[in-house]
């Protein structure tokens, strides 16, 4: 088990260099990201990981606040990590994003037995899940903005974050006392959500990534289309393939089909099955498919 | 077959997935961040391990079946 993991940390190491990266990148109080930009921009506001909220935007986007999107800094970093993942995959979900970095990380650490973690074998249904979430998270924003059930629905995403229950936490390792009064029932059941079950009982250890991620599900979908125009992504060659299986079990987004083929809307481009892969069945490519060998992805 | 079974699997959890945010959110919506004011009383902390156990069980439920045949025969 041991000798396994460290394995996988030579094999990845600097994907995990890079995730350590952006811990320091986007939370506060290090934040050298947010820091950067906020002098960049002359915003005096002290940048946290909650300053730059990652969910925020895709709320305004589909309750009609555009007015908040203007000048935001946390709508052109949504719109950025978007972009970025047309051209290039998923890049911030796999290299940079601290909240799936820390659920990964304490699922690859505590060495709790694959027969004790859960994982839903079959990619249609994991990325039917991801994708209703999605869908529910816009109605919810539809139906707050919109004020469809009058004022019954408020903003509440920020009740069910990650992304603030990680930055509340690390506060409160620092010290800052203002952290404990966000600890209501909703962010104990973030926190139960993504370390427990999301992170020690899922294989992988991305669980809350895979379901209940706005920014990841679209980063996906824009990772979908750019892939089917030849932008940067992860292919299968199955001629190359000796049905080990090694693939799957590695995959922490649970994108490796029964074909072995990848699920782009899945996939985040974290490179674990090409570098995994003994006989070297994965590549990452550029440009439109050619070899009818490789396998279309779906 | 397969292929069609796996789709309308998909489409299924698609569904549960699609309408359990909203309803999770319409049933917490009264109370606003503020955990006195839930109409749950604290309940949900008491569901946690609820679901837990539903999870785990869900997850031996097969080796709980065998285990009540083999005591059975």
């Amino acid at each position: 088990m041991q000798l396994k993991f460290l394995d996988t940390l030579r094999k990845n190491k600097m994907r995990y260099i890079s995730l350590v990266a952006g811990f320091f990148l986007f939370v506060a109080p290090f934040a050298l990201f947010s820091r950067l930009v906020y002098f960049a921009i002359g915003n005096v506001a002290d940048p946290t990981l909650h300053t730059i909220c990652l969910r925020m935007p895709i709320d305004w986007m589909f309750s009609g606040r555009y007015y908040s999107l203007i000048g935001s800094v946390s709508a052109a970093f949504v719109i950025g990590v978007i972009l970025l993942s047309f051209f290039l995959g998923p890049v911030f979900c796999g290299w940079l994003c601290p909240v799936g970095a820390v659920s990964e990380g304490l699922s690859r650490v505590i060495p709790l037995p694959s027969k004790f973690r859960l994982k839903i074998k079959d990619p249609k249904v994991t990325r039917g899940l991801r994708y209703g979430f999605l869908a529910g998270f816009i109605a919810v924003s539809v139906f707050a903005g919109f004020k469809i059930f009058g004022d019954q629905i408020s903003s509440v995403c920020c009740r069910y974050c990650a992304s603030a229950t990680l930055q509340n936490l690390v506060d409160a390792a620092f010290g800052n006392a203002t952290a404990l009064e966000y600890w209501h029932t909703g962010g104990i059941m973030v926190l139960i959500g993504w370390l427990i079950i999301g992170g020690v009982l899922m294989f992988g250890g991305r669980g809350w990534c895979l379901f209940f991620c706005p920014l990841g599900a679209m980063s996906n979908l824009a990772h979908k289309a750019g892939s089917k125009l030849g932008m940067y992504r992860t292919e299968y060659d199955k001629t190359k393939c000796t049905d080990c299986n090694s693939c799957k079990e590695m995959c922490p987004m649970w994108a490796i089909n029964d074909d072995k083929s990848i699920e782009t809307t899945l996939c985040i481009n974290c490179k674990e099955c090409v570098n995994r892969c003994p006989k070297g069945a994965y590549s990452m490519r550029w440009g439109r498919k050619k070899d009818a060998g490789v396998a279309q992805q779906n | 077959m397969r292929a069609w079974l796996s789709r309308i699997k998909g489409l299924w959890a698609y569904a549960m997935a699609a309408s359990a945010a909203p309803l999770t959110y319409l049933l917490s919506a009264p109370c606003g961040a503020a955990c006195g004011a839930c109409p749950m009383g604290g309940a949900c902390l008491l569901s946690l391990p609820a679901v837990m156990a539903v999870v785990l069980i869900a997850k031996f439920s097969r080796r709980l079946k065998t285990a009540f045949k083999d005591a059975l025969s």
